[in-house]
């Protein structure tokens, strides 16, 4: 009863717009007070408020915002899209396909899908709009695309996964490589399906020698070998992802510095947005210890994990319906607040089902994905709509045939574990 | 008095935050080296652990925190709101700065206390040097002393903002924050 009431007071919090972090903090501390009084809330707010934040691990947050911060500063990402439209432009629907790819490479860089929508409407939808696309399909492949970050390492939806899962961040990190190629390609096979049923809604590009192809990539070269590096140190074992993440962020700001683009104004701008991300990242996962321990203590999870494994139905229908609660929540809440509220409830129940924690990370972010361009509220649209100034109705629209694919590609992965599960399994 | 504590409360923000930058780089930097010199000296900096994870790491969340607030930089679900009308909206503000205050003011009791007791006590965390226990309990009760003035500030502007009519503290803007 109590459980549900403070469940309740979350969602009423949360529905009237006070922050996702607070929110979980003020259920968390009402639960505990209401449970045990004032002595179990100041001893779980004496540890929890230090222990939270004072994790080594936990610096892979702000030192991976902070090496985005630095790329974006350099001017990398504009050219990401140049570069793949010069690359793929000739093809049908090519600006559509270089908006995957950037998408995918700016994913890559950042490992937030908003940022990564709203730089990809502000270089790719004008330039598709200019040479004659249906708009819709230009705001869907957008809106889609940026969802990209969510998983293509480094991922930091995925590290608050391993954070809160108590789950090995690099093996993470390193499964979401396949399935990231493979969202990619089914963004990819969608725009190729839709152009080849009507021609007329992407018209193709001019074409380039290979010359110029080579010297498109004059400009990103160095954002491929920074990247290249992080992700391959991870998976060689030389470098843990906290370490290989301070290192990504110094040889971003290296970089950076050698292309002339960091003053002292520059730094302290990158910096300080990176301070106020983690920051925001930081409170979430405070407020989620919080609510955590209330969660604990009531017992509800241990209860959960055994009705479902009481239950007479085969595990691919619990997985199913979770995949259905997820993408549910992904109309409605952001991706941390998804992960830090429901990991410590239902990831014991898939464990209680013999799937792997791992996998099971990499899915929910894929379902998460989907959610982020659903209607009522997926950020992604909101995003679109907002910086390339269209209407919401038409990127939703657009962004529908890519939620179709999008759940063939999450029966795939249901199906074939070992997509996932490949790779981190030959980690040094 | 208002516009005093305004100003006061802005330049503490920036204050902090400024220490909260230099601690994020310096994560960078000793980490960076830390690897660097592990590799190519085989002589990694044995206390980069503990100060990065006792000091530096609560200094990057506590000390940004009030400043994140202000910049309505905190993650919000603005689904209802956008269709509250605005006395719905300050009384949820209201409620919900003035909960959020109560956590924090409650944290600065806890960690100013113990810091107290542990400064007193000369107390320190026993590693490759000896760590003084008392300066991660300073950092969060400053904080959350920071951010809990903030919000309680916020709770009395938007409750006077209802009573009176006048808009005395901005409805926080719209979108996802």
């Amino acid at each position: 009863m109590l459980a549900a009431f403070v469940v309740a007071l979350l969602f009423l919090l949360l529905a009237g717009g006070i922050p996702v972090g607070f929110a979980l903090s003020i259920a968390g501390v009402v639960g505990l007070f209401a449970h045990g009084g004032v002595p179990l809330l100041a001893g779980i707010l004496s540890t929890t408020s230090l222990s939270t934040v004072s994790s080594y691990e936990l610096i892979s947050i702000p030192m991976f915002i902070l090496m985005a911060e630095f790329v974006i500063l350099s001017g990398i990402a504009d050219s990401l899209f140049k570069s793949a439209a010069i690359w793929v432009g000739r093809v049908p629907g090519g600006l559509a396909i270089a908006t995957a790819l950037s998408g995918a490479g700016f994913g890559a860089i950042s490992g937030s899908s908003t940022a990564a929508a709203a730089t990809l409407s502000a270089t790719s939808i004008p330039a598709m709009l200019r040479q004659g696309y249906e708009p819709r399909l230009a705001c869907g492949v957008v809106a889609i695309s940026g969802t990209l970050a969510m998983l293509i390492p480094p991922s930091i939806a995925l590290i608050i996964f391993g954070i809160v899962a108590d789950v090995s961040i690099g093996k993470l990190l390193i499964g979401g490589i396949v399935p990231g190629v493979l969202v990619t390609f089914t963004i990819v096979l969608t725009v190729l399906y839709l152009v080849w049923r009507n021609p007329a809604h992407a018209p193709r590009g001019p074409g380039y020698t290979f010359a110029q192809k080579l010297a498109s990539l004059k400009g990103v070269w160095a954002m491929i070998v920074l990247l290249g590096f992080v992700t391959g140190v991870i998976y060689a074992g030389i470098a843990t992802p906290t370490e290989a993440s301070a290192m990504g962020a110094a040889g971003a700001l290296g970089i950076a510095a050698l292309l002339g683009r960091l003053g002292p104004k520059q730094l302290h701008t990158a910096a300080l947005n990176a301070l106020r991300s983690s920051c925001m990242i930081f409170m979430i996962l405070l407020g989620a210890h919080i609510f955590g321990y209330f969660f604990a203590l009531t017992g509800v999870t241990p209860r959960l994990v055994a009705g479902v494994s009481a239950l007479d139905v085969p595990p691919w229908a619990v997985i199913t319906v979770i995949i259905a609660i997820l993408v549910v929540l992904g109309c409605f809440l952001d991706q941390i607040a998804i992960l830090v509220l429901t990991v410590p409830v239902m990831l014991p129940v898939v464990m209680a089902l013999g799937y792997d924690p791992i996998w099971f990370g990499v899915v929910m972010i894929v379902a998460g994905e989907v959610g982020m361009v659903t209607p009522p509220v997926g950020l992604n649209a909101f995003v679109v709509a907002r910086y390339a100034n269209r209407p919401l109705s038409e990127v939703f629209i657009g962004a529908w045939p890519h939620v179709l694919a999008h759940f063939v590609l999450i029966a795939v992965l249901v199906a074939i574990p070992q997509l996932v599960l490949w790779l981190p399994s030959r980690m040094q | 008095m208002t516009m005093f504590m305004g100003t006061a409360l802005a330049w503490l923000d920036r204050a902090l935050r400024t220490v909260g930058i230099v601690c994020l780089l310096a994560v960078m930097v000793i980490v960076f080296c830390d690897v660097g010199a592990r590799y190519l000296m085989n002589a990694p900096f044995p206390w980069s652990y503990e100060l990065i994870g006792m000091y530096l790491m609560p200094a990057i969340f506590y000390f940004a925190v009030s400043d994140t607030l202000a910049a309505n930089h905190h993650i919000a679900v603005d689904l209802l709101r956008s269709r509250m009308p605005v006395a719905m909206i300050r009384i949820v503000e209201t409620l919900g700065s003035a909960a959020m205050a109560c956590v924090f003011m409650a944290l600065v009791w806890l960690f100013f206390g113990s810091a107290f007791e542990k400064f007193r006590s000369d107390s320190v965390v026993m590693g490759v040097v000896e760590w003084p226990s008392w300066i991660p309990d300073f950092i969060v009760g400053l904080g959350s002393l920071l951010v809990g003035v903030r919000l309680l500030g916020r709770a009395a502007g938007h409750l006077l903002s209802l009573l009176t009519g006048r808009a005395i503290v901005e409805l926080p803007s719209s979108g996802s924050r």
